[in-house]
C-alpha cells in the first residue's frame, strides 16, 4: 500500500472519529436538519469529505437515543427531518468534549517537534 | 418510478442495499436522502449527478448505515443494558398490541351492542319494555301487570345512538393513538433483536428448539417401538 493511501485512510478515520462529536456540538446549540448540519460543518471545519457520512451518523445517534428526529414541512415546500439533542446526547457531547480537549492537548505537546515553525528554529 | 431519473435510480439501488432494516426504517432513510438532494439542488443550483457524486456510491452510503461504526464490533458488544432495552421494547410492543386489540374488541363491541339495542328498541318497542312492580319484581315484554313502573321509555333511543357514536369515536381515537405506538415499539424490538448482540442468543434459542424437536421424536419413536412389542 502506498504512503499516500495510508495517509488518506488515516485522515478519513480521524475526520470520521471527530464527526460524531462535531454533529453533537452543532445540535447542542439547537435543533437542526441534515443539510444545515452539513453547512455548519463545512463553514466551521473541514470534517466533511462526503455528505453521505453525516446522515448515517445522525441515524446512529437517533438509534442510540442521543438525538430525537421529527419530520417538519418547511415553508419552501421541502420536508426536513429535524434532529434535537436529548439529555443523554448532551451528556455524551460534554464527555466527548472533555476527552477531546485532554487528548488534543496531549498530542499537541507530543507533535511540537514535527511542526514547521519548530523545525525552522531547530535548523 | 421513472427509471431514467438518476436520483430515483440512485435511491432504488440505495434502498436495495439497506439490508437488515424494516421497510419503515428504509423508507425513512431514503426520504431523508431524497429531501437532502432536492433542497441542495434548489439552494446550490448544482445538477443531480454532481450532488449524487458528493453523497458517494449508493452501496457505500448504505454500508455506512449498516456497518458505519468507527470501531468494528463496537456496537455488537452484548451488554446487560442491550438485553434490557430489547426486552423492554418487546414488552412495550406486546402491551400496545394487547391494548389495541382490547380497545378494538371492547370499544367497537360495546358500540355495536348499543346500536343493536337501538334498532331492537325501534323495531319492537313493546317487546323490549322493562318494568318494575310495586313488589320490586323486574319483568320484560308486553304482558305487564297493572300498577308497574315502566323503564326504558322513548328517551332511551337517542341515548343509545349517542352512546354508540361516542364509543365508536373514542375507540377510533384510542386505536389511532395505540396502533402507531405498537408499530414503533415492534420496529424497535425487531431492530434490536437483529443486531449482532443477539447472534449468540438466537443460536442458543434455535439449538434449544432443535433439542426439543429431537426429544419429541425420540419419545414418539420409543412409544411406537413399545406399542409394536406389545
Amino acid at each position: 500500500m502506498r504512503s499516500g493511501e495510508i495517509d488518506d485512510r488515516w485522515e478519513a478515520q480521524l475526520r470520521k472519529g471527530c464527526l460524531e462529536m462535531a454533529v453533537l456540538a452543532i445540535l447542542a446549540s439547537g435543533r437542526s436538519y441534515g443539510l444545515e448540519i452539513i453547512r455548519a460543518l463545512e463553514t466551521h471545519s473541514n470534517l466533511v469529505l462526503s455528505e453521505g457520512t453525516v446522515y448515517p451518523i445522525l441515524n446512529r445517534l437517533r438509534e442510540d437515543a442521543f438525538v430525537t428526529a421529527s419530520w417538519v414541512e418547511a415553508e419552501n415546500g421541502h420536508p426536513r427531518k429535524y434532529y434535537s439533542l436529548t439529555r443523554a446526547g448532551y451528556d455524551r457531547a460534554s464527555r466527548m468534549a472533555e476527552v477531546w480537549s485532554e487528548f488534543a492537548a496531549g498530542v499537541n505537546s507530543l507533535i511540537q517537534p514535527l511542526l514547521p515553525e519548530r523545525q525552522e528554529k531547530l535548523l | 418510478m421513472n427509471t431514467n431519473d438518476p436520483l430515483e435510480c440512485y435511491l432504488g439501488r440505495f434502498q436495495a442495499a439497506l439490508r437488515g432494516m424494516t421497510v419503515a426504517e428504509r423508507q425513512d432513510i431514503v426520504d431523508e436522502i431524497r429531501a437532502h438532494v432536492h433542497e441542495r439542488m434548489c439552494v446550490s443550483g448544482r445538477g443531480i449527478p454532481d450532488l449524487l457524486e458528493r453523497l458517494g456510491p449508493p452501496e457505500a452510503l448504505a454500508a455506512e448505515y449498516i456497518h458505519g461504526g468507527l470501531v468494528p464490533g463496537q456496537r455488537a458488544t452484548p451488554t446487560e443494558w442491550a438485553f434490557v432495552r430489547t426486552a423492554f421494547a418487546w414488552m412495550a410492543a406486546c402491551f400496545h398490541l394487547a391494548a389495541t386489540t382490547s380497545v378494538i374488541v371492547w370499544g367497537y363491541g360495546a358500540s355495536l351492542v348499543c346500536f343493536g339495542l337501538f334498532l331492537l328498541r325501534m323495531a319492537v318497542p313493546q317487546l323490549t319494555q322493562v318494568w318494575l312492580t310495586s313488589e320490586w319484581e323486574l319483568g320484560v315484554g308486553p304482558d305487564q301487570p297493572r300498577d308497574v313502573q315502566v323503564f326504558l321509555l322513548n328517551w332511551l333511543q337517542p341515548v343509545l345512538i349517542a352512546l354508540a357514536v361516542m364509543l365508536m369515536m373514542l375507540t377510533t381515537t384510542a386505536v389511532k393513538y395505540l396502533y402507531p405506538r405498537f408499530r414503533q415499539h415492534k420496529s424497535t424490538a425487531i431492530h434490536f433483536t437483529r443486531l449482532p448482540w443477539f447472534t449468540g442468543a438466537r443460536s442458543v434459542a434455535s439449538s434449544l428448539g432443535r433439542g426439543v424437536v429431537d426429544a419429541q421424536r425420540r419419545v414418539s419413536l420409543r412409544m411406537r417401538t413399545r406399542w409394536q412389542n406389545i
